[in-house]
């Protein structure tokens, strides 16, 4: 497959075919490297205002990859974001020039959306500050390059707690504002992005706009969700709610069927206050339910818990060890569940985080464990949203898939409640088009236990699960990047194109961010 | 010559290993400061994946305050504290700043004509330079340590040689430990060495002033809700996975405040520039307290500049 040269301002109406995955032809992966036509007249100008881009491989080299491992690109140049007026002049003069510009967080994307093949790396995590906090109306301006945990940290001082953001301590707010942030409460409030009450943003021609559902509505809906299309974000007011620990309960199932059901029965009852579910094996799943009242809890075990179908740990282990017994030819699968639960449910459980039986700070234990079991060089974690409705049918279908390609792996699954005044920020977003209320996404994890898979096995591996959405009209989280052919397979031309024409207005020469979607 | 990450524990990992998770930063005083990832554990590992010359990162390698807060987070086990020091040892040219070579050379030379110390008692104790101008203190916290030999060489030399990167002779480390080798437990006033004195005196207890007087009736008694302790951030970083546990159960008892962050690190007061009070600040801010407690005279001085509030040594409360 051929995949012509395309100059900056000439993009054709889609670069990728609609069934371009098809085949997974290696050069479709990682876009072609810009080339670096005006860079140094570009460089020059920017120095007349005194930006200072690095070149140097120590500053160039820290952001060769992303979390994903997987895509490679080295930026001719790294600006580390200082302030509002340096970026709004960088975004004009590259216009001028036509240097692609690639922003970054916490560079926690898998299919290289983070990573620049050439041009500018703009380094939001410079722009780190807490600007204010307001305790009595329960809202914080912070500057977007910030880490949802140092926000967390500064927010803890005054006693309060964001609402909801990923179980990684590295993502940004910036970031996650612009792709969705999925949480273990996201089925009481929300994604991440829904709790933005107004944003600070430089668009791409390098104006500096304000933006809220009241005040330059268009762009507020387009930016929320719009992942980094049509500007950066360099403040953000959150919504946040004063802190409570964690009343932590969990169900262990050995049908994945039931568990989601069961899930979805607490979701749509809003029974508890967080939910979740992550599997060891797709034997040995664990429902996460969990509680800010006491009041709540009690609730929940006079009127529900006898109606959930999962076990207590004593109870699943007695059951796995009278189901081992008799297949006992599966005592590989046995010995890696007993490690399993050796070595994670401590990790859960540390004293340090524990008090009274309630958890604190459930994203620094999260993500710990995250990193420790399953993270690593490589992440790969295809996902798929769906309405209620499909959603069980979509995860055994998917199961089956990783089944097929991988002995080990996780499924994390969570509801995320829906906004209808919010409802125009989900178009073209993670939020599958046909749900209402409630939408469920379910991120499929390979654990790859130092395994050496090649990237095409990953990819094709990758293209089943998605494929599986294309054919239940699903939406995905990570739809940019490497996985964006499936934009059009899953969207259709039509809502495609009418967001190209909208990029396309925003930004004349196509430089932010331009192998993320189109 | 010494090399000083020859013991170092063989499960933890070498750069190359960087994921490029940005834990690290969380946590990291030169994060803090510069909010420039050349400055952390994660841009010299990645820089060093790229094949960047050391001399290429001078201005960042010296940088580094060997606080430790970046080890316990690091979920590669990446050995980060040695590989800042190795990279320091392969620079020739050292910052004028951190000291002057020669004259650390002198005090290797006048240390061999000296007598080997004899310690009569099974428990020593290594004072650093922060305490042991403050003599009064000294005295309290020797008069709290029962049957504690206070060693009369500190190695504060080895400390300072390890921070510039300059090797240090064998027969001068060798002075230093063969006193020690006889002991059952060493307390350490500050946690510089901890690592090192765990794996070169592995029949050594090794342990921090801060656990060995807060296991303390007496002390522990006299700390209260209000309080704000200081942990030293080195010894507990080197020795976190126990540490912790003693300090959560410490704040269990005593409801006092700690210097921990979220993820149980402990915050340190100071970073590589001594008028930079950003870190003594985020300690206190937003603390409800009424008198802070420390480990290290070292975090008593850097606090000192930015609040009024009591600070008190926990041998002295």
């Amino acid at each position: 497959m051929d995949i012509p040269v395309i100059e900056i301002g000439t993009l054709p109406p889609d670069p990728v075919a609609p069934d371009a995955l098809q085949g997974i032809k290696r050069q479709q992966t990682n876009p072609s490297r810009w080339q670096g036509e005006n860079w140094q007249a570009f460089i020059t100008k920017l120095a007349t205002y005194a930006i200072e881009i690095r070149q140097d491989l120590a500053s160039c080299g820290i952001f060769v990859t992303d979390a994903g491992g997987v895509a490679y690109g080295m930026p001719h140049g790294v600006l580390i974001a200082r302030n509002v007026e340096q970026i709004a002049t960088l975004f004009k003069t590259a216009q001028t020039y036509r240097i692609p510009i690639t922003v970054r967080g916490g560079g926690l994307t898998t299919e290289g959306e983070s990573v620049a093949y050439g041009g500018i790396l703009l380094d939001m995590t410079g722009m780190s500050q807490v600007l204010y906090i307001d305790t009595e109306k329960c809202i914080v301006r912070t500057q977007a390059g910030i880490f949802w945990h140092s926000l967390a940290e500064v927010l803890r001082r005054r006693g309060m707690d964001y609402l909801s953001a990923p179980l990684n301590l590295t993502a940004s707010v910036g970031g996650t504002l612009g792709v969705g942030g999925i949480d273990v409460n996201s089925a009481r409030f929300g994604c991440s992005a829904d709790q933005a009450i107004s944003l600070q943003v430089v668009t791409p021609t390098g104006e500096i706009v304000e933006c809220s559902d009241t005040e330059n509505i268009e762009l507020f809906k387009r930016v929320i969700l719009g992942y980094g299309q049509f500007g950066v974000i360099t403040e953000a007011t959150l919504k946040i709610r004063p802190f409570t620990p964690l009343r932590m309960h969990y169900f262990y199932y050995g049908s994945l069927r039931n568990t989601i059901e069961d899930l979805i029965l607490l979701d749509k009852n809003a029974v508890c206050d967080y939910s979740g579910i992550l599997t060891m094996m797709d034997k040995a799943i664990t429902l996460l339910v969990a509680f800010d009242s006491e009041e709540k809890e009690q609730k929940f075990q006079q009127q529900w818990k006898n109606r959930l179908r999962g076990y207590g740990e004593l109870g699943f282990t007695l059951r796995s060890a009278v189901y081992y017994a008799f297949h006992f030819w599966k005592l590989k699968e046995a010995w890696f569940l007993f490690n399993r639960k050796r070595c994670l449910f401590p990790e859960l459980q540390r004293s340090e985080y524990m008090q009274d039986k309630q958890m604190f700070d459930r994203t620094v234990v999260f993500s710990r464990a995250v990193w420790n079991f399953w993270g690593g060089r490589q992440m790969i974690i295809p996902d798929l949203a769906t309405n209620v409705d499909k959603f069980v049918t979509v995860v055994e279908k998917a199961n089956k898939v990783c089944q097929k390609y991988f002995p080990y792996y996780a499924l994390y699954c969570v509801g995320i409640k829906l906004h209808p005044e919010h409802q125009e920020h989900y178009e073209l977003s993670c939020i599958p088009p046909d749900a209402t209320e409630l939408a469920y996404g379910c991120e499929f994890e390979p654990m790859l236990n130092h395994e050496i898979y090649s990237r095409d096995y990953i990819q094709s591996f990758k293209n089943e699960i998605y494929d599986i959405g294309v054919e239940n009209q699903c939406s995905y989280y990570r739809f940019g990047g490497m996985m964006k052919g499936y934009i059009r397979r899953v969207f259709g031309d039509e809502l495609v194109d009418k967001h190209l024409a909208m990029k396309r207005q925003a930004d004349p020469n196509m430089i932010l961010n331009r192998n993320v979607i189109f | 010559m010494f090399k000083v990450t020859r013991n170092f524990r063989q499960t933890h990992q070498n750069y190359s290993h960087c994921s490029g998770c940005s834990l690290c930063l969380l946590v990291c005083p030169m994060w803090r400061q510069h909010h420039d990832s050349r400055f952390t554990p994660q841009g010299h590992a990645k820089a060093l994946q790229q094949a960047v010359k050391v001399e290429e990162l001078s201005e960042t390698i010296f940088a580094c305050h060997a606080c430790g807060a970046c080890q316990p987070v690091c979920p590669e086990n990446i050995a980060i504290i040695p590989m800042f020091m190795n990279l320091r040892q392969q620079l020739a040219e050292k910052p004028a700043a951190l000291g002057n070579v020669a004259s650390i050379q002198a005090k290797w030379l006048e240390n061999a004509t000296q007598p080997i110390e004899k310690i009569k008692t099974s428990s020593g104790f290594l004072a650093d330079n922060h305490l042991r101008q403050h003599p009064e203190i000294l005295q309290q916290v020797l008069t709290l340590l029962v049957k504690t030999t206070l060693i009369s060489d500190n190695g504060e030399d080895i400390i300072q040689a390890m921070h510039m990167g300059v090797e240090i002779p064998s027969a001068r480390l060798e002075r230093f430990l063969h006193p020690l080798r006889k002991l059952k437990q060493l307390i350490v006033s500050e946690g510089f060495l901890y690592t090192n004195l765990q794996q070169w005196l592995p029949k050594v207890k090794i342990r921090s002033l801060g656990e060995v007087l807060t296991r303390l009736p007496n002390i522990h008694s006299k700390l209260c809700a209000t309080d704000l302790y200081i942990i030293e951030c080195r010894a507990y970083h080197a020795d976190f996975e126990r540490l912790v546990k003693h300090y959560d159960q410490l704040r269990k008892t005593v409801f006092c405040q700690f210097n921990l962050d979220l993820q149980r690190i402990a915050i340190p007061t100071t970073s590589d520039n001594i008028h930079d009070h950003r870190q003594a600040k985020w300690v206190l801010e937003g603390r409800q307290i009424e008198r802070i407690v420390v480990e290290s005279m070292a975090d008593s001085a850097a606090l000192q500049q930015v609040t009024d509030l009591p600070i008190v040594h926990l041998a002295t409360i």
